[in-house]
């Protein structure tokens, strides 16, 4: 018997939208202050206007749900899900405003691709937005990724069947609480804003002769976007509009941080790193990042896109360290990526698929589940070849041994699984509008796994209903589907519980 | 005076087979070259569009920007211009004396300098590691860059403004929060 | 662990040598990997 919530449940899920919106009201402050200082006007009216829209509602919600008690997982997680959800909704106002979409649905995509740091993009005229706005699309990287550290670690871990922390798989524990949790997330974020501007600043004025302010803009702006593994960039020619090995170099390393977990940037930084080698993620991720660098590598060799190693090595290792960790940065064009078949295709899109590590801001299905279905796929094979009375090894190291439970891997099966069917089904939908079934695949997958490449897909024009299912996958993906199929229970109770 | 007039011939001829080779530079679009690469790999070509972005004088002899040749450069956006999808771009690499003195670059409020270039179509390029961009060896400015004026929306301000407001209101209005039923 | 976490839940705070080698790390990771890249490529041509 479905039992329906109550108004006690809808009070504590409505403070915290409450707090959630109240917060970034606040963020907003940071666009409007941009606008201000650079004079950009139209952008500062619109600004003003989202702002407003956060403040009130949050505002609303916390007077008429008063009263911060604990929140529950399940209040968490429809926490989450209303917020990937209403937020760009919200955030895309000054997107709308711009005159640079074609629709409010596309401001709401590029909202949306923002928030869950995918990076797809239905902008247009890029080259002439302001940087305001530019500012706006790369910030909602910053909270989306920030965000989904701290909610991954927080709510995800623990509690319902399908949470990849279920049991004792979870790297939060190093942290005894959740306040020093997310006090240390903000901490490497902070080291790699000051490290990775000054980084990229730096490239930027001496390597490539811009003016200091305009070194600073795409420092800060490349720097969302990578460790926030997001792919979003400041000009129409992604990350090939600064021609630099250098630039690039730079940019990579903020994206294999950011695809890294929460538990490996602590031992990284605090000790322990020898143990990383030993865990199952990590091992797992190297040996996926190898095979589909090395498939990526063959396939554009033997349709001879590149004709000296130098050449095949700098194009073919940036696309696929963007592709594996989700971040979406381009040195080719779209069409020209289009081209990159076969082999090729099949290691970027295997590479976009698999993802980074969990509670990181790649998506994907994540190295560790990646791991743990092979470890028990391969533990079922070997029971079956080996004799009874041969015991295997149920176990698997990740900081530290942990039993490979049924349980454990049934949930790390069923996520995998749907991402899968989620990856399918996107292609699918494209392919009913006519894309040719690789280019459908690649770009399902991009939106599902949060990556962001794209092989010219997406654009403007596209059909209405496919730009909702992308908007959808994002959604679905960035939140490894739990969340929302806890939205939709609590939704479905509502209306038919008791 | 016979070296002399051999000079001037030798000048001239040199300069007739520049502009003849010039001349025979085929004439396309960004859109031309990111659909064909490789039809016009190595070639000599001629690009019409707008400088977008940044200058970048590198400091080895050379400048590097962005050519965009979209239609939002003749209709900006801001001033009511047509969407007409995404911006077709290609980078540039110029001698740097040919940078200088050129409006700045296209940006916001900004339409950079509509500028015909003429150079080689690097595509997959070795010597920049596979790199592709439009070496060019020649510039002409066709129309100086100029600002374009926004046109604000009060409207949108104003309720922002008083949302704010209403914003506030509602958390610092009520001092002691409702007992909860 | 026990007295490390409590210990780390006070004094989280910058750790600037750590951060440092942390960043580090990270910078030789992507060099590897361009590296291992240049390596599989230059194989990849001979081959093809």
């Amino acid at each position: 018997m479905l039992i329906r919530p109550t108004v006690h449940d809808l009070r504590i899920i409505g403070f915290y939208l409450g707090r959630v919106f109240t917060i970034v009201a606040v963020a907003g402050l940071l666009p409007l202050t941009w606008a201000t200082l650079g004079r950009e006007w139209n952008p500062f009216g619109s600004f003003l206007l989202m702002i407003g829209v956060f403040a009130a509602i949050g505002a609303l919600l916390i007077r008429i749900c008063p009263g911060a008690e604990r929140l529950d997982w399940s209040h968490g997680m429809v926490v989450v899900a209303v917020t990937w959800l209403v937020v760009p909704l919200i955030g895309a106002i000054p997107f709308a405003l711009s005159g640079h979409y074609g629709s409010l649905l596309d401001a709401y995509f590029d909202a949306m691709s923002g928030l869950s740091t995918t990076g797809l993009s239905l902008v247009q005229d890029l080259d002439h937005l302001a940087p305001s706005l530019n500012f706006w699309r790369h910030l909602l990287h910053f909270l989306g990724g920030q965000g989904i550290v701290i909610a991954a670690l927080v709510l995800f871990a623990g509690g319902g069947a399908l949470t990849l922390y279920y049991g004792e798989a979870r790297d939060d524990r190093v942290l005894p609480s959740v306040r020093s949790t997310a006090r240390f997330i903000w901490a490497v974020a902070l080291l790699h804003l000051v490290a990775g501007v000054l980084a990229l600043g730096l490239a930027a004025w001496f390597v490539l002769g811009f003016t200091w302010e305009r070194s600073l803009f795409h420092g800060l702006m490349i720097f969302f976007a990578g460790f926030d593994t997001g792919g979003f960039t400041p000009q129409s020619t992604s990350i090939g509009y600064y021609h630099s090995a250098w630039f690039e170099l730079v940019a990579a390393v903020l994206m294999v941080a950011g695809a890294m977990s929460f538990g490996v940037h602590f031992a990284l930084w605090w000790g322990g790193r020898k143990k990383l080698l030993a865990n199952l993620e990590t091992r797992t991720i190297v040996a996926t990042f190898l095979v589909t660098m090395a498939l990526t590598l063959f396939g554009l060799a033997a349709i001879g896109a590149y004709s000296n190693v130098a050449g095949l090595s700098r194009q073919g290792v940036f696309q696929i360290l963007s592709a594996h960790t989700g971040t979406g940065f381009a040195t080719v064009g779209p069409s020209e990526l289009a081209t990159w078949g076969g082999l090729a295709f099949g290691g970027l899109a295997l590479a976009m698929a698999l993802g980074g590590m969990a509670s990181s801001t790649a998506g994907g299905v994540k190295a560790l589940r990646v791991g743990l279905t092979v470890k028990a796929v391969a533990n079922d094979v070997r029971d079956v070849l080996l004799p009874e009375r041969a015991v295997v090894d149920q176990s698997y190291f990740q900081y530290q041994r942990h039993w490979l439970t049924s349980d454990l891997a049934k949930a790390a099966m069923t996520v995998s699984l749907l991402y899968v069917a989620l990856f399918l089904i996107g292609a699918g939908v494209g392919m009913a509008y006519g894309v040719p079934l690789q280019d459908a695949l690649f770009e399902s997958v991009s939106a599902g796994a949060s990556v962001g490449l794209s092989v010219g897909v997406t654009q403007p024009l596209m059909p209405t209903v496919l730009k909702l299912t992308y908007i959808t996958q994002m959604w679905l993906g960035r939140l490894e589907f739990i969340a929302v199929f806890v939205l939709i229970g609590f939704l479905w109770s509502a209306v038919r519980g008791k | 005076m016979k070296r002399r007039i051999a000079a001037i011939g030798i000048l001239g001829a040199f300069l007739s087979v520049i502009s003849v080779g010039m001349a025979f530079a085929a004439e396309v679009t960004v859109a031309d070259l990111i659909e064909s690469p490789t039809a016009y790999a190595g070639q000599t070509v001629t690009v019409q569009g707008e400088l977008i972005g940044d200058y970048g004088f590198r400091g080895n002899g050379f400048m590097w920007t962005q050519l965009d040749d979209d239609r939002y450069a003749e209709s900006p956006v801001v001033e009511g211009g047509p969407l007409t999808g995404g911006n077709l771009g290609i980078g540039i690499q110029m001698p740097a004396d040919l940078g200088e003195g050129l409006s700045p670059p296209g940006g916001y409020r900004l339409a950079g300098p509509i500028v015909r270039v003429t150079g080689v179509f690097k595509y997959h390029s070795q010597d920049r590691q596979g790199e592709t961009y439009l070496d060019v060896e020649a510039l002409e400015v066709v129309t100086e860059g100029r600002r374009i004026e926004e046109h604000p929306l009060p409207f949108v301000v104003v309720l922002g403004a008083l949302l704010v407001l209403v914003a506030f209101w509602l958390h610092w209005s009520h001092r002691s929060p409702a007992a909860l039923p | 662990m026990k007295g490390r976490a409590k210990r780390l839940g006070k004094a989280w705070l910058p750790n600037l040598e750590g951060g440092a080698i942390s960043f580090a790390i990270e910078v030789v990771i992507v060099v590897l990997v361009g590296l291992i890249g240049f390596a599989i490529a230059a194989l990849a041509l001979w081959i093809f």
